[in-house]
Parts: C-alpha cells; sequence; structure tokens
C-alpha cells in the first residue's frame, strides 16, 4: 500500500525525522486555520495528496506568501487530478529555507537480496536525471537485514557518499532513524527526495514516499489507512466490489481485478498463468477488457463473486476462462463457482474454457451440463490444448460475436 | 540424478497438520517421497497419514537423524521463524511453499541461510521434482505421473502453475524432466535462476533446461550474464511473462528508488532483450518452448 506524502511524515516524526511544520486539509470547509498558520510560519507550500511522482512539474505544489494566495491554492489543489491520480487533500507547510537537498531512499535490492540504503548528496531533482547527470555520486550500499543499521555503518555510508564532519552526523543519524522506521513498519520503500538541509543546520524530510508491505499488514493492526488502488487512479466501482472478495476470507485468492478498456473479459487462474495468457491474447490481436488472477485453492464462493465481477463489464464480446494445468487448487471446486456466476449472469456472448488439473474431469462434465442447460457458447477444452494456442479460439469466437452484432443491428 | 531432490532426500514437513500441510503430505507419500516426520509445535504425538508429529524440529531430527530436507508449510507470519529453525538445525535443503511472506522476514532469513551455508528454494515455490524419485511439495498436484515423465530437460520458473503448464507442454512434445522446481517469484528469492542453473549444469542427466521469467527484479538478467560468462554452457530455452505490462495504460507511478536498484532492467523486453544477447532461445508465446528445445537440442547433436 501506497501512503500519501501527510501520512508518511507523520510516520516518520514518531522516529524523530524532522518534517516541515505543516496541516492537512481535506474538504473546503476545513479552511480556517490557514490564516493563522501562514501568520505563524511565513511563506508555505501548499502540496496536493496524490500517489504520483512528478508532481511539482505537473503543477501539484504551489508556494505561497500570503494566507489569501495560501487559501486560493488550497481550493485549486483540494480537486485537482495528477497524473490520473486525484488528490485526497492538501498538506499546507512552512517552506523552508534551503543550503542543501540530498536524496535518501530504503528499499530492497535483488542484487545483493537485502535491504539497502541509497544516498546522494544530489537530491531534490527526479530520480532517473539523478541517475542520468551523477550516477557516480549515487552510494548504494546493503544493509545485513538481521543486524540491521548501527550508527557507525551509517556513518561509513554517509562519508561515501561525501557528507563531512557534522553534515556527516546528521545523516547518519538521519539514516538510522529512517531505517528503524522502514524496519518496524514492514516498509518496501521509503524515499526522503530531498531531505532539506537549513541554514542552521537541520536535516528535515521535505517529502516522504512510503510504501507498506501488503503481506505484513496482518501484524499492524494499528495501521488505520483507507483503502486505495495504486494504479495512478480511483479504483473503479468493479475494482473495489473484487477487493471486497478477499476481505476477511484468507482461503485462496480471487480479488484481484484491474479493469481495462478491452472487450474479451478475461477468468485467469495463477499468477504467472494470468501474465502468460494475457500476452498471448494481446500477441494475437485480442484486447483484453480486465486483468484477473484467481489461485491458491479458493472456495466456490469467491470464485462466483470473481465471475460476477468480471463478466458485468459494459461491452463485452467473450469471456476466456484459462489457467495452467493446476498443482494443488482443485478444479472442480474452482469451476462450480464460475458456473453458479455463469447462471446468474448467462452471457449472450461466447466463452471458451482451457483448464487442468485435480478434478478436471468432473469440472469439464459439469460444464457440459451448464451449456446445456443454460444454451451457452461454449468452448470447453482440456490440458489437450496448449493453454496459450486457446487465446486464438477466443479472439477468433469474438470476431464472430462481433459480425453477428453488426448483421443484427443492420 | 536430477538436482536438489532425489530418492535419498529424506524429508520434515513443518506445519504439517495444516489443512494444505497434510494433503500435500498424502500426496508425496503416495508418490513415494520419504516423508520420515512433521512438526507442529504443540501437537507433538499427533500422526497425519502415518507420519509422526513432533513439537520441535530438534525431536524430530533426535528420532530420525536422517532428515535433511525440510518443507515449509507454515502461516506467512511464521514462515521465518519454520526456515531459521531448520537451518539452526543443520538441513541442508529448505523449501518454502507459504505465500505472501513479509520481505523483511525473507531478507532475514536469506541472510542467515547464506551465513550457514544452507540452501533455500523459496518463498511462494510450489516445490521440486525429480520424476520417479521425489516429489517436494504440491508441485504437480494429485497426478504428477501425467505432467512430469522422467526425461533429460530442466525445469526452472518463478511461477508454480508455469512450472507444470512448462512440463506439460515439453511432454506434449515428446521430452521428460530431470528435475523440475519453481524458485518463486519475490522480490528476494533465496535461490535464483543464477543459483540453479550450475546445478543443472553439473548433472549429467540433463541435457538442456527451460526457464520461465516474469517482470521485474534482476534475476533474470543476471542468468543472462552468467550463460555470457561461460557459467552455464547447456542449451537454455526462456520464455518471459508479462510483456503486456509495459503497456498498460498506467502502471505503478510511483516509487522510484527501484529504477536506481534496477538500473535500466526489470521490464519484460529488458529481459528478453539480455537473455537473446547472451545467446539465450527465447520463446515469444509460451507453447513455442517445446520447439526451441527440439530446435537446441537438434543444432547441438550435428
Amino acid at each position: 500500500m501506497n501512503l500519501y506524502e501527510y501520512e508518511g511524515k507523520s510516520l516518520f516524526k514518531k522516529y524523530g525525522i524532522r518534517v516541515p511544520e505543516g496541516i492537512f486539509i481535506n474538504s473546503p470547509q476545513n479552511t480556517g486555520n490557514i490564516e493563522a498558520f501562514v501568520e505563524e510560519v511565513g511563506e508555505v507550500a501548499v502540496k496536493a495528496q496524490v500517489l504520483a511522482g512528478k508532481r511539482g512539474k505537473a503543477g501539484g505544489v504551489r508556494f505561497c506568501k500570503t494566507a489569501e494566495g495560501a487559501e486560493l491554492a488550497v481550493e485549486l489543489l483540494l480537486n485537482a487530478t495528477i497524473h490520473g491520480s486525484e488528490s485526497v487533500g492538501v498538506l499546507v507547510e512552512q517552506r523552508l529555507s534551503i543550503v542543501g537537498e540530498y536524496y535518501l531512499s530504503l528499499t530492497f535490492d535483488g542484487w545483493h537480496r537485502a535491504p539497502v540504503v541509497i544516498l546522494s548528496q544530489q537530491g531534490g531533482v527526479e530520480v532517473e536525471e539523478m541517475i542520468q547527470r551523477h550516477p557516480e555520486k549515487l552510494v548504494i550500499r546493503p544493509i545485513d537485514s538481521i543486524f540491521g543499521l548501527p550508527e557507525w555503518k551509517a556513518r561509513e555510508i554517509a562519508a561515501e557518499a561525501g557528507f563531512r564532519e557534522e553534515r556527516m552526523r546528521k545523516m547518519a543519524d538521519l539514516m538510522v532513524r529512517a531505517y528503524r522506521c522502514f524496519r518496524e513498519n514492514d516498509i518496501r520503500l521509503l524515499e526522503i527526495n530531498p531531505v532539506i538541509e537549513t541554514p542552521k543546520g537541520n536535516f528535515f524530510a521535505a517529502d516522504a514516499v512510503v510504501i507498506l508491505d501488503d503481506d505484513a499488514m496482518t501484524r499492524h493492526r494499528d495501521f488505520n489507512y483507507p483503502p486505495r488502488g495504486g494504479l495512478g487512479r480511483p479504483l473503479t466501482e468493479r475494482e473495489l466490489q473484487a477487493k471486497l472478495i478477499d476481505q476477511n476470507d484468507y482461503r485462496g485468492v480471487a480479488g484481484k481485478y484491474i479493469e481495462l478498456d478491452g472487450d474479451i473479459a478475461m477468468m485467469s487462474a495463477g499468477g504467472g498463468g494470468s501474465i502468460t495468457n494475457m500476452d498471448a491474447l494481446i500477441s494475437y490481436g485480442g484486447r483484453p477488457a480486465n486483468y484477473t488472477e484467481y489461485g491458491g485453492n479458493p472456495p466456490a464462493e469467491k470464485v462466483e463473486k470473481l465471475t460476477r465481477v468480471v463478466l458485468s463489464k459494459p461491452g463485452l464480446t467473450a469471456c476466456w476462462h484459462v489457467g495452467a494445468v493446476a498443482n494443488n487448487t482443485r478444479v472442480d471446486i474452482t469451476m462450480e463457482g464460475f458456473i453458479a456466476g455463469l447462471r446468474a449472469i448467462r452471457p449472450p456472448f461466447p466463452i471458451v474454457v482451457r483448464r487442468g488439473g485435480p478434478g478436471w474431469e468432473e469440472a469439464r462434465a459439469a460444464l457440459e451440463r451448464a451449456r446445456e442447460e443454460l444454451h451457452l457458447d461454449m468452448t470447453i477444452f482440456g490440458p489437450e490444448m496448449p493453454m496459450t494456442e486457446s487465446a486464438k479460439v477466443v479472439i477468433q469466437k469474438s470476431e464472430e460475436y462481433k459480425n453477428k452484432l453488426r448483421s443484427l443491428s443492420c | 540424478m536430477g538436482i536438489l531432490v532425489d530418492e535419498n532426500t529424506h524429508v520434515v514437513v513443518q506445519g504439517i497438520t495444516g489443512r494444505e500441510g497434510s494433503f500435500v503430505t498424502k500426496e508425496m507419500l503416495r508418490y513415494g517421497t520419504k516423508v520420515l516426520a512433521g512438526v507442529t509445535p504443540g501437537k507433538g504425538g499427533e500422526v497425519v497419514h502415518g507420519v509422526p508429529v513432533y513439537d520441535t524440529l530438534k525431536q524430530a531430527l533426535a528420532a530420525h537423524p536422517t532428515i535433511n530436507t525440510s518443507l515449509v508449510y507454515v502461516p506467512p507470519l511464521s514462515a521465518k521463524d519454520a526456515a531459521i529453525e531448520a537451518i539452526s538445525n543443520g538441513i541442508q535443503l529448505i523449501n518454502i511453499i507459504t505465500e505472501r511472506v513479509p520481505i523483511h522476514d525473507t531478507a532475514d532469513l536469506y541472510s542467515y541461510a547464506v551465513s550457514k551455508g544452507a540452501r533455500v528454494v523459496g518463498p511462494t515455490s510450489v516445490g521440486i521434482l525429480t520424476p520417479g524419485k521425489c516429489k517436494l511439495g504440491p508441485i504437480g498436484g494429485t497426478n504428477p505421473d501425467f505432467l512430469f515423465k522422467p526425461g533429460r530437460i530442466g525445469i526452472v520458473s518463478k511461477s508454480g502453475s508455469m512450472t507444470s503448464e512448462t512440463a506439460w507442454v515439453l511432454c506434449q512434445a515428446g521430452f521428460g524432466i530431470s528435475t523440475a522446481l519453481s524458485v518463486g517469484g519475490d522480490v528476494i528469492a533465496c535461490s535464483t535462476f543464477a543459483d540453479i542453473l550450475p546445478l543443472f549444469e553439473a548433472d549429467p542427466e540433463t541435457d538442456a533446461v527451460v526457464m520461465f521469467g516474469e517482470p521485474g527484479g534482476v534475476y533474470e538478467e543476471q542468468a543472462a550474464e552468467l550463460v555470457r560468462k561461460g557459467g552455464f554452457t547447456k542449451p537454455l530455452i526462456a520464455f518471459i511473462a508479462g510483456k503486456f505490462v509495459d503497456a498498460m495504460p498506467s502502471g505503478i507511478t510511483f516509487g522510484h528508488a527501484g529504477a536506481i536498484v534496477e538500473r535500466g532492467m526489470g521490464s519484460p523486453r529488458q529481459k528478453v532483450e539480455a537473455l537473446r544477447a547472451a545467446g539465450v532461445r527465447v520463446a515469444d508465446v509460451h507453447h513455442e518452448v517445446a520447439k526451441l528445445v527440439a530446435e537446441a537440442l537438434a543444432e547441438r547433436v550435428h
């Protein structure tokens, strides 16, 4: 889960990481204290709270010297959409004087298979630009996960990145605090760009990018972050419905659903299989209406709910229910859920199924009965048909259906 | 031969009394895998499909000193503890089937495994199978003989379901399997393609290897690097899934440190390019891997 800047900063504060003084405003009704705040701190930065990068360049940050200016900027940015991400509020912050801008992040790295700290004296610009302009100034160092980041190690890393004397000590202190925050909150990415040095020599986190580990949420019952998309756009109605499928039911996974703009509904099983099949469909010229994957032996009810979500999208011309020869997912049970969904929706468009695995023969027989009973145009393949080859069949079926619709409308 | 598991693999299942753990134990026993013991804290003394259960791994080892392999089938937040328990007790091969293990936990257990010289495969592995000798984990499901015929092609895959699908595609083309395994698709994989390929290189009963990669990370690029440097000289056939991700309308527009650590790697297109540049045959659509294996082997004979 990605945190908004204001959420990330309030987490930072708990670890003694300095952040600029600020107020968070999430509706035009509670702008009352802006005037007093601007009077107290002087010039402010008004920042749209979005889950998108390159916010500054897109006009999502305004600097204001007066309360009136700040109020205007707040009004403007409260409903802003930046790179497809809708603002959930604005952060009004004291604008600090700057003598230095640095870059600090903590994340995981496949080269070291460990947490890494990334540090540079050239912060405050886009990361891509930083890599291009000053790759030699980026210091990337692995951290022994069990041992953690002790102060001496942080001092070494700061020194390697070119920080000297008091700056070195301050950066090391910030790094140690940031690492504790990263570790204790199960964060996958913690990025501060820029770290600001003020004329008094204090280091502040001027921005906060935090991605929490969804797999660790169950050990952070105290987290209270409202649900959100991670796609650079709000969740659609169907995506929200799909998310509910896995809530409070840990048996298997069936709630991954991303709406796309094509016309072939995807009911796909298995993570690796699902992306393999998306590739196959697209490479043969088909356009997927959604991405989905279910797996881990989910109960029939979950697959039924997912089927209803997937088939409810308007404008579908075919459905491809496809998965590899399963290892441990009981395909008779998952197909039972699919059939229940078909019974509820009764799709007029063609369906192509390709599956195999434990209980497949029972599943095939049940699908054949449902085809008869519900008068469906359903083509059923077992393992005898190569999985990705069945993409061609569903595309052909979809074309036939489109032609039929066209001839009917003439 | 094959790699990692064979008739001398003596297994303890950590988490044997769980729904999935007990089901998979039954499947493994039916296949002929030597499952000697199980561990579930608090359930010592129980018996699961004829396999005795102990409270601790130490007790299991005391009663069955030939155990050399652990299958970890515990809930996600217990996986680190179980794996470190196994490593601490000197188990040399640990296969973690558990999915959704927190990444900080995986980093801890990987660091510990490296310091003790133990090999961990997973998390999010579907298991390891050497046909006719040993099935470790749910790989192949209830009917592994249908998918995995004995033969001379190795499979190493990030995805579990695609391990079986790849075996099936090869089987239909007349190829059998030396050993197949999935290493999982997590950001930290305790065994990577580059860790596994040298084992296949050293295995006289493997003629070629098929690898299945996915978007993200640098493990496919590392495999390409290994081949380029001569660390793997047998024919390598790859399929990289997820090319559509590059074409997705929005994608993740957030979290740039990944761009630094991956330095222009990580996307399926870049992985395919790196592998092809190293001389690896890469299939455009998955079922074409069988044809590429046949081509590679034919070329080798001439």
